[in-house]
């Protein structure tokens, strides 16, 4: 493949070495000479490799005049795909980009996100557009951002903009629908048609059913390797029988290894537990809360991908469980009707006096009722129950649910209750006048209840005569045995049947002592079960549906606050509001207003949607790319593997054998051969320095124990200040090694941090890491505890005193090189100050192992959001600025020793001042 | 005289010319000693008087101490005849950027060597070997003889091959034994062949050896394609001399060292000089005096 073919006419001048060959034989100078004798000789012993000599060198400079000539043609050795048209790599591109902003692409590569790796892959390949390609940048997560009627052709500035302004978002991962835009979009493209998804190709975005692919288009996209990764799928809130409080049950999936849960709550630590592989569980009491909200985090030991790593939780603990009475008119709820009395014990502004909440609902609206909010549902007062009221409540029946029918001001011999009175525990007949006074209630109905009711003064004028169905239990009796009330299964739920409404016309029930009892017990009856539960919140992305219970007075408006403390004002309308806002986990508070009560949902990660799960798609639809080898991968599979370079380099090497034929030797010397072969097998040998990434410091790590490493992004923190701050040339990322990895003895510097003690070494370890240190090695121990004591600074100091037994711990002086290396320091510093002085182990002159127990490492660490994570204390950001400085100054030590301390520069700096040389 | 001018004249009579030879045995009186008794004042031996002897060879102050009869010998002094033999082929002729020419440089060492020589009141003479038949001036005493010799060499032109074949026998039958013979070449050709023809010189003869290069044909420095064309026999040769060059100075070097080898170990003294070196100046280093 030629990018540039027209070139290919210009090869003829490849044998421009013969013509000048031939012409400058032809134009040989007649010389007289004395005698030929020595040149005869000569040219005899010189004829055989001057022949070799003469046809190489004219090989060879044709051989370079050839690789040039081709080289300016673009050479290509595989032909470019994407080329629906036309198969010439010199068509114009016509390439749309794709930026998965799933939360997925959150994932830390080398300290670095995926995102931001997928945005410098973007940003290359704008880099290897030409002049006449053109490009489109969209977005995508669950859903496409950018619709396909808005996608647009963009200049490479704009393309670069949109990249650069796209973030990270909190939601799932489609692939489907950017594939089906992308095809839309690009079947009108000119040229050479490519679509590149900056993604992290995990299976997870290919769950739905993918649109069927046209096959002139070339797919490209991005792969990172497969890791596994912790995340808390679920927060589940169960009362305690009997205790106070309640217990949070947390689900953590993907784990490879236990790890710990740190639970919040209101901002205070309350607890951790540990989950396991085998145990994916946690269960975590929480003290009890006086207004019955538990809100709050739990966060898992953080891995690559943290913003899964935590769960927000929400829940509202009703003490006493909800009823929902519905009415068909007000003076229900005027005494002496039955209403009246109910909404004094259980719907009063003060508090209810049996153990239920009701709300009172016109029988009219119940299609705004939010009856799964409800235990059970009082049918109490009624003319006519309409079709689908009566198909509601027969679901909230079988769902689970109770409803208790009372007889209503219905006209006709037998009440029409549809499709409920199918479900009901009786049937209701004609009413009928009450023969005499006093009722009898079934054994065990009122059992225990302390005091005596005389259930002989309970008089009816009239009630309804009912047939008790199979299975259902009669809890009263007419003074004649008539029964007046039931209960019987119906679905999972239970329906009660009174043959007496609560009215003032049908008796004097509601007046009596007995009322309450009668109602809490047969309440109980259909609404058994601890007290409810409810958890607010949802995930990110949906709304929150945000009710008040009728029994208080409903706001005007509400106050949302989310996460970043930005608040929105939304209208409430018949005591609902929703908020669109969700767009981050978080809590997120709601006030009323006017001011009243507050209310915390939680929003979380959709973990259905299994973006945490980060094992790559085995065949996508689209060539992979390796995201460090992108420009080469990208060049490659739109250009074709370019072979101007390869051609360019044969030319140099042709013109270099030239220049050797060409020396006036008899033989090709042996020398530079020799240099160069030296150079070579230098080159091959296996790089020593390799593990230091050359002349690049980076980190190294040791791993050893659980908790080696506590704030994996701060590596990459230090790294990036050392290389803004110092001359020090870094390579991003870090290095994780154990004892027996050759790594541990090509790093300067090894950073072991903890605070549960690991495992104890042995013998051969100790001697490996004496070797270490013996070699010049340093190690930075760091005890993240923030304890005055910790297992982990009790083994530091017994593995410690085993490697040098004569060399016990001792404060590193203030005026040493470690605190003067970089920056001058007068105290040492941390997250914590447990310690007053850094302790080390000093090897002649050069301290070889620094342990600081204030958690130097600590202070480093952000959360996602760059904010700090932990409070430095006692000093604050003075003490984080300190600790911070600290850091670049042991690794500087380690990199230098020393060196400040030896002052070698300083006669030459007296000099040049007394010289008056400075500027 | 072309080649002995006023100025070379002058310069040649600071030198001196010392051949190690201590038995000449020539037919005219000279300033070397013979292997003879004659008659210089160099005594040499007492004997007894034997009848034929000269009587005035008598020492008649032993006769009046010792009654006795001694004749007092005398040390014979003769002249020695040395023979400058010079190549003429047509390689000498050679010359580059304006240089003199090899056969030149060689006139005026020979002519040289010859003043020097009759300056010592011995006798010199000049043989030219080339193609052309020989030229050749026997040994003379007298300085005249020199300009006659100059003569011979200025009209003398170089051409032809050297015949190394028939150069033994013919200087042989032209140079007188108990001579001394330097012979100036530029020795280009087959070193066996120049070697044996001057090792024959040798018998009962003092040889030296001086080889006459041009400066180009020690350093073979020319640039481009050259077709080279041989003054002796007008042959070509097409060379890259950028190639050749190093093959040639090895090729060169060779050539010397065999030389150098061959004629010490023959006991003829040989030098190497170039016409780049002031001619009087290769005399003296020559003659050991530089």
């Amino acid at each position: 493949m030629w990018e540039r073919p027209w070139a290919l006419w210009a090869l003829p001048l490849a044998f421009v070495p013969v013509l000048i060959h031939w012409l400058s034989r032809r134009s040989a100078r007649r010389v007289p000479f004395g005698d030929l004798y020595l040149a005869r000789e000569a040219l005899s012993r010189a004829r055989r490799a001057s022949r070799w000599r003469d046809a190489a060198l004219l090989a060879a400079r044709i051989a370079a005049f050839l690789s040039l000539l081709l080289s300016c043609a673009g050479p290509s050795a595989t032909a470019p795909g994407g080329t629906g048209r036309g198969n010439k790599p010199s068509e114009s591109l016509s390439l749309l980009v794709w930026l998965d902003c799933s939360y997925s692409m959150r994932c830390l590569e080398s300290g670095e996100s995926r995102f931001e790796l997928a945005k410098r892959a973007g940003r290359e390949a704008l880099a290897a557009l030409r002049p006449g390609d053109r490009v489109a940048v969209a977005t995508f997560s669950n859903r496409v951002d950018t619709p396909p009627a808005a996608l647009r052709w963009r200049s490479r500035e704009e393309a670069a903009a949109a990249l650069a302004s796209a973030k990270p978002g909190f939601s799932g991962t489609d692939f489907a629908a950017p594939l089906a835009a992308g095809d839309v979009f690009l079947s009108s493209a000119p040229g050479r048609r490519v679509e590149l998804f900056l993604t992290d190709g995990a299976a997870h975005g290919f769950r739905g059913k993918l649109p069927p692919l046209g096959p002139e288009i070339l797919r490209l996209g991005l792969r990172w390797p497969g890791k596994p990764n912790a995340f808390l799928a679920r927060a589940v809130a169960e009362s305690s029988p009997g205790e106070p409080g309640m217990r949070l049950r947390l689900e953590a999936r993907g784990l490879d290894r236990p790890r710990n849960v740190k639970i919040w709550l209101g901002g205070r630590p309350v607890g951790r537990a540990r989950v396991a592989p085998g145990s994916s569980w946690a269960e975590v009491a929480l003290p009890e809360e006086a207004s019955g909200l538990y809100s709050g985090r739990a966060v898992l030991d953080p891995d690559d991908l943290l913003i899964d790593d935590e769960r927000w939780f929400s829940f509202k603990v009703s003490p006493r469980r909800r009823i929902l009475c519905l009415y068909h008119d007000a003076s229900f709820l005027r005494a002496p009707a039955g209403g009246y009395f109910l909404k004094r014990l259980c719907g009063a502004a003060e508090g209810p006096l049996i153990g239920y909440d009701c709300d009172f609902l016109d029988i009219a609206s119940i299609e705004k009722a939010a009856l799964p909010d409800y235990r059970a549902i009082l049918l109490a007062d009624w003319s006519t129950l309409p079709a689908q009221a009566s198909e509601r409540l027969a679901r909230f029946v079988l769902a689970g649910g109770g409803v208790w029918i009372f007889p209503g001001q219905e006209s006709g011999s037998e009440p029409d209750l549809g499709r409920l009175g199918e479900l009901a525990s009786a049937d209701l007949g004609p009413l009928v006048a009450a023969e005499a006074k006093g009722v009898a209630a079934a054994p065990g109905f009122l059992s225990g209840e302390p005091g005596a009711f005389d259930l002989s003064r309970v008089s009816f004028s009239a009630y309804r005569l009912m047939t008790v169905k199979p299975g259902a239990r009669v809890l009263l009796r007419s003074a004649s045995g008539y029964p007046l009330e039931c209960v019987g299964k119906a679905g999972t739920g239970a329906i009660a049947v009174s043959a007496f409404g609560l009215g003032s016309r049908w008796g004097n029930m509601a007046l009596k002592p007995f009322f309450a009892p009668w109602l809490e017990r047969s309440l109980k009856l259909m609404a058994p079960g601890p007290p409810r539960l409810r958890a607010l919140g949802g995930p990110v992305g949906r709304s929150l549906e945000m009710a008040w219970e009728s029994r208080v007075a409903a706001p005007q408006a509400a106050l949302v606050t989310n996460p970043k403390g930005r608040s929105l004002k939304i209208w409430v309308r018949d005591r609902r509001a929703n908020f669109d806002g969700t767009d981050r986990p978080g809590l997120y508070r709601v006030e009323d207003l006017p001011g009243g009560n507050d209310r915390v949902y939680a929003v979380n990660l959709d973990p259905t949607s299994g973006e945490s799960e980060l094992e790559p798609e085995p065949s996508p639809p689209w060539k992979t790319l390796s995201p460090e080898s992108f420009r080469r991968d990208f060049d490659q599979a739109v250009r074709g593997r370019p072979l101007s370079g390869a051609l360019l380099a044969f030319a140099a090497l042709v013109l270099c054998l030239e220049m050797l034929l060409s020396l006036p030797r008899r033989s090709l010397p042996a020398k530079p051969f020799l240099a160069l072969l030296f150079i070579a097998a230098l080159m091959a040998l296996p790089h020593g320095a390799a593990a230091q990434e050359n002349d690049r410091f980076t980190i190294t790590q040791w791993r050893i124990g659980d908790t080696w490493d506590p704030y994996p992004e701060v590596p990459g923190l230090i790294l990036r200040d050392l290389d803004l701050t110092t001359s020090v040339l870094t390579s991003p990322g870090r290095r994780v090694v154990t004892l027996e990895d050759t790594d541990f003895f090509f790093s300067p510097l090894v950073i072991l941090a903890g605070k549960d003690a690991p495992p104890p070494l042995g013998k051969e370890a100790l001697a490996m890491l004496r070797d270490f240190l013996d070699a010049g090695g340093m190690l930075w121990i760091e005890d993240v505890s923030g304890l005055p004591e910790s297992s982990f600074d009790r083994w530091v100091r017994m593995t410690l005193s085993s490697l040098r037994p004569g060399d016990p711990l001792t404060p590193i002086p203030l005026s040493n090189a470690v605190f003067k290396s970089f920056y001058l320091l007068r105290r040492p510093a941390g997250r914590v100050l447990v310690e007053p002085a850094i302790l080390g182990l000093s090897r002649g002159r050069r301290w070889s192992v620094v342990y600081s127990r204030n958690d130097i490492l600590g202070a480093w660490a952000v959360d996602p959001l760059g904010k700090p994570l932990y409070p430095c204390v006692p000093g604050g950001e003075q003490q984080r600025l300190e600790a911070k400085r600290l850091a670049i100054n042991i690794i500087l030590y380690a990199l230098t020793g020393n060196y400040k301390s030896d002052a070698v520069h300083q006669p030459y700096l007296m000099r040049k001042m007394r010289e008056g040389t400075l500027p | 005289m072309k080649y002995l001018d006023a100025l070379a004249l002058a310069k040649l009579r600071r030198l001196s010319l010392h051949i190690k030879r201590p038995k000449v045995e020539g037919l005219l009186s000279g300033a070397r000693m013979s292997a003879l008794k004659g008659s210089s004042q160099e005594f040499a031996e007492y004997r007894a008087y034997a009848p034929g002897d000269d009587p005035r060879q008598l020492d008649w102050k032993v006769l009046a101490r010792t009654d006795r009869y001694y004749i007092r010998e005398r040390q014979a002094e003769s002249m020695m005849a040395f023979y400058a033999l010079l190549d003429g082929s047509g390689s000498m002729g050679y010359s580059s950027q304006g240089r003199e020419r090899k056969w030149d440089y060689a006139c005026r060492l020979g002519l040289a060597f010859a003043y020097l020589a009759m300056a010592a009141k011995d006798a010199a003479g000049i043989g030219v070997f080339g193609s052309r038949p020989t030229a050749f001036h026997p040994p003379r005493q007298d300085l005249e003889h020199l300009s006659r010799l100059d003569d011979l060499l200025a009209r003398f032109e170089p051409e032809g091959i050297f015949p190394t074949g028939s150069f033994p026998s013919e200087a042989a039958s032209r140079v007188a034994e108990r001579s001394h013979v330097l012979f100036i070449s530029d020795f280009i050709g087959d070193p066996e062949a120049f070697f044996k023809a001057v090792r024959a010189l040798k018998l009962r003869r003092g040889v030296w050896a001086i080889q006459i290069l041009d400066p180009a044909e020690r350093d073979f420095d020319f640039s481009g394609p050259l077709l080279l064309e041989s003054l002796e026999d007008r042959s070509t040769l097409s060379v890259e001399p950028a190639m050749l060059r190093e093959e040639y100075r090895s090729a060169l070097a060779r050539l010397v060292r065999y030389y150098q080898a061959a004629f010490s170990d023959s006991q003829i003294r040989f030098g190497v000089y170039f016409t780049d070196e002031p001619w009087d100046r290769a005399l003296s280093r020559f003659l050991g005096l530089a």
